[in-house]
């Protein structure tokens, strides 16, 4: 067997749901590869299918078809959406995953120990009280908790504090790759800085490979090697970071770019807006899902849906007009002399 | 009132919550004034009071908060203190909703779903405007167009289960601005929403400000949409405001060690990407029984210790119209601000 260079390679994923008669596509087609060590941002509006996408990944809710091929510590390549239980248990603590709302992802009552322990006791049924409370505790201190605090219930945490938890909860098990959904969009401003700064360091000193769901462009451009952009449920454009966000090749990346808020009032930015809104996903429009609110749009775009193609190394894009655009987006300077 | 343009100025407001465990004291001694034609943004985290504030401000707090301190709103009839006429008298319900209106945080709670969105718009035309329902019905229709909802004759019919978060939003900015107010006080009127409606409601907040001439309360915790909109920014930070000053000041050469935090700690795209964003050590207390001296000690860089945890600052003048509170700062004026890298 040859060893991949990828940690993760999803293969043409697709999650349909169908409800008297109506089939939703929830994510389609959609394939990407990441190394290890690495972390992949995935944005796009709310109702694009990010989290749907994350939770196949992980197998929370079973795909409709396609591969998420996952090459284990041994070498040994899975696909993790088609093995059976014995090894699935086996493999599954390798996956974990943090969750968007800290409030409602954290069982009101159960302590904090048995909340982060919860996931030992499940993959290690043998292992020892006292030993899992120490595991806990050495956990807790590495993510910024008192162990002290872990006799107490969520309630008594703030929200910061509570994504820290639910960062434990996912780290007990010793993962190779964390599934992030939106781990900081419900926490305040200089909170959200204190977690991705967490993430970041657990990232250097475990080796995790991230993959980072999140509505917040500048989050994800800060956290991210690579971006992938998602529109009702496709991937339109997956790049390095630092390609993406300085020069885009789809509509949709650069009306997205645009419409981000920059928190200095000296950037007057030329601002593409999107007409109208994300059409209904199971009634999507005709050729490009996209063409109803691009204002590049030609006749073919209309009525052939464009191919997902790499246009250049690690560079794919889901466009026709891709090569002959000259999109706009933010313009990378040299370090300011403060 | 003292300053002639102003439309409302806020002095010295105090709000208390009785709770069982003691006396919360949310919002502790906010003063602020807003220019006709002028936006002023009001920024902090949550649990700081903006919400409370704006609030007060129409008079429809819970009865449980106590309310103190002068708002003086110059009125069509003359500058009225809000604190001081009766919160359900008629002089207020004249004021509430068609001089000083409000755009509510979440555009899917705000809404009745038993009645049809045009109901609710119109409640507003039908008190303030005219009692003719066919009239009524023509202004509301009139205003749904304003503020970009296709098709409003068939929308006004319809229920708030019919329309996405954004039309919601905007049938919300309608409603508040149907009576044409002299404020608009908009608390987080985009949090809930994605990036690219966002930016279309903004702007549409925008533009319709400069066509009514209103004046805007921006109440928010995210710093690029306050960049964006507003022409001075207020910080708040456990119930009080720490630094106010005209926007660009604030973002170029913010004061107070809050301020600093806070902008420091929202990384910006295109900028080089640092390994680590700036951020503030530890969380917002909880504002009960609050010990004496500044409320941001225990998270501050700069503190000095001896002054800042025994008496309260006050506040200096830095710059025109940039005024901080902090001990910090006020020792070391001339000085430029503190480094944060």
């Amino acid at each position: 067997m040859i060893l991949s260079d990828y940690i993760l390679e999803i293969k043409n994923l697709y999650k349909e749901y169908t409800s008297k008669n109506i089939t939703v596509k929830a994510v389609t087609d959609i394939s990407f590869n990441i190394k290890k060590g690495e972390t992949v941002g995935i944005v796009g509006e709310s109702g694009c299918g990010k989290t749907t996408l994350g939770r196949c990944i992980v197998r929370g809710i079973p795909a409709t078809s396609g591969q998420v091929l996952y090459t284990a510590e041994d070498g040994v390549t899975y696909d993790f959406l088609n093995i059976d239980k014995k090894k699935l248990k086996e493999l599954r603590k390798d996956i974990q995953m943090i969750f968007q709302d800290p409030y409602s992802s954290l069982d009101p009552r159960m302590t904090v120990l048995n909340i982060i322990t919860e996931p030992l006791k499940a993959n290690f049924p043998k292992m020892k009280k006292s030993e899992m409370e120490l595991r806990a505790a050495e956990i807790a201190e590495k993510v910024g908790l008192n162990p002290s605090y872990l006799k107490r219930y969520p309630h008594a945490f703030s929200g910061g504090q509570r994504q820290r938890i639910g960062i434990a909860r996912a780290l007990i098990i010793n993962p190779r790759i964390i599934v992030c959904d939106e781990p900081v969009s419900a926490l305040d401003v200089s909170i959200q800085a204190q977690v991705i700064n967490l993430l970041k360091d657990l990232q250097r000193e475990l080796g995790l490979t991230y993959i980072f769901i999140s509505h917040d462009l500048s989050v994800v451009e800060h956290i991210s090697d690579k971006v992938g952009v998602m529109y009702l449920g496709k991937m339109v454009e997956f790049a390095e970071t630092e390609a993406l966000f300085s020069k885009p090749l789809h509509p949709y990346t650069e009306a997205l770019l645009s419409s981000v808020p920059v928190a200095d009032p000296t950037v007057k930015m030329n601002r593409i807006p999107l007409k109208g809104e994300i059409p209904n996903p199971a009634n999507p429009p005709s050729g490009c899902y996209f063409h109803e609110r691009c204002s590049y749009c030609v006749d073919k775009c209309t009525k052939v849906a464009p191919e997902y193609r790499e246009i250049e190394k690690d560079r794919f894009v889901a466009c026709h007009r891709a090569e002959e655009l000259k999109l706009k987006g933010f313009t990378y300077d040299e370090p300011k002399a403060i | 009132m003292d300053r002639k343009e102003s439309i409302v100025q806020v002095n010295n407001l105090h709000i208390n919550i009785k709770m069982d465990e003691g006396i919360l004291t949310a919002v502790r001694g906010v003063t602020f004034h807003i220019d006709r034609g002028e936006t002023l943004g009001l920024v902090g985290e949550s649990g700081c009071g903006k919400s409370l504030t704006c609030k007060a401000i129409l008079a429809i707090n819970d009865p449980k908060c106590s309310t103190s301190g002068e708002i003086l709103f110059n009125s069509d009839d003359g500058v009225v203190d809000i604190l001081r006429l009766p919160p359900k008298g008629s002089e207020i319900r004249n004021i509430r909703g068609k001089q000083i209106s409000m755009i509510f945080q979440e555009p899917m709670v705000c809404f009745s779903p038993l009645y049809t969105i045009g109901n609710q718009i119109n409640e507003c035309t039908r008190l303030h405007i005219t009692k003719d329902k066919k009239k009524s019905r023509e202004i509301s229709i009139e205003m749904m167009k304003k503020v970009g909802i296709a098709n409003a004759e068939k929308r006004y019919d319809q229920y708030p289960h019919e329309f996405s978060g954004g039309m919601l939003q905007r049938a919300l900015i309608a409603m508040a601005l149907v009576c044409n107010p002299k404020l608009l006080i908009a608390d987080e009127p985009t949090t809930a929403l994605d990036v690219t409606i966002q930016a279309q409601i903004l702007e549409l907040i925008k533009e319709l400000q400069k066509e009514l001439k209103m004046s805007v309360l921006f109440v928010t915790h995210d710093l690029g949409t306050v960049a964006r909109m507003c022409d001075r920014v207020a910080v708040m930070y456990l119930g009080k405001i720490v630094e106010t000053g005209p926007v660009e000041e604030i973002y170029l050469s913010p004061k107070h060690p809050y301020t600093i935090g806070l902008i420091g700690s929202v990384h910006k795209i295109g900028s080089k990407r640092k390994e680590r964003l700036y951020s503030i050590e530890g969380t917002v207390p909880l504002a009960l029984n609050l010990p004496a001296g500044c409320g941001f000690y225990d998270r501050c860089q700069c503190r000095i210790d001896g002054v800042c945890n025994v008496k309260e600052p006050e506040p200096v003048e830095v710059g025109p119209n940039h005024v901080v509170s902090c001990h910090a700062v006020g020792q070391k004026t001339g000085e430029e601000g503190h480094d944060i890298e």
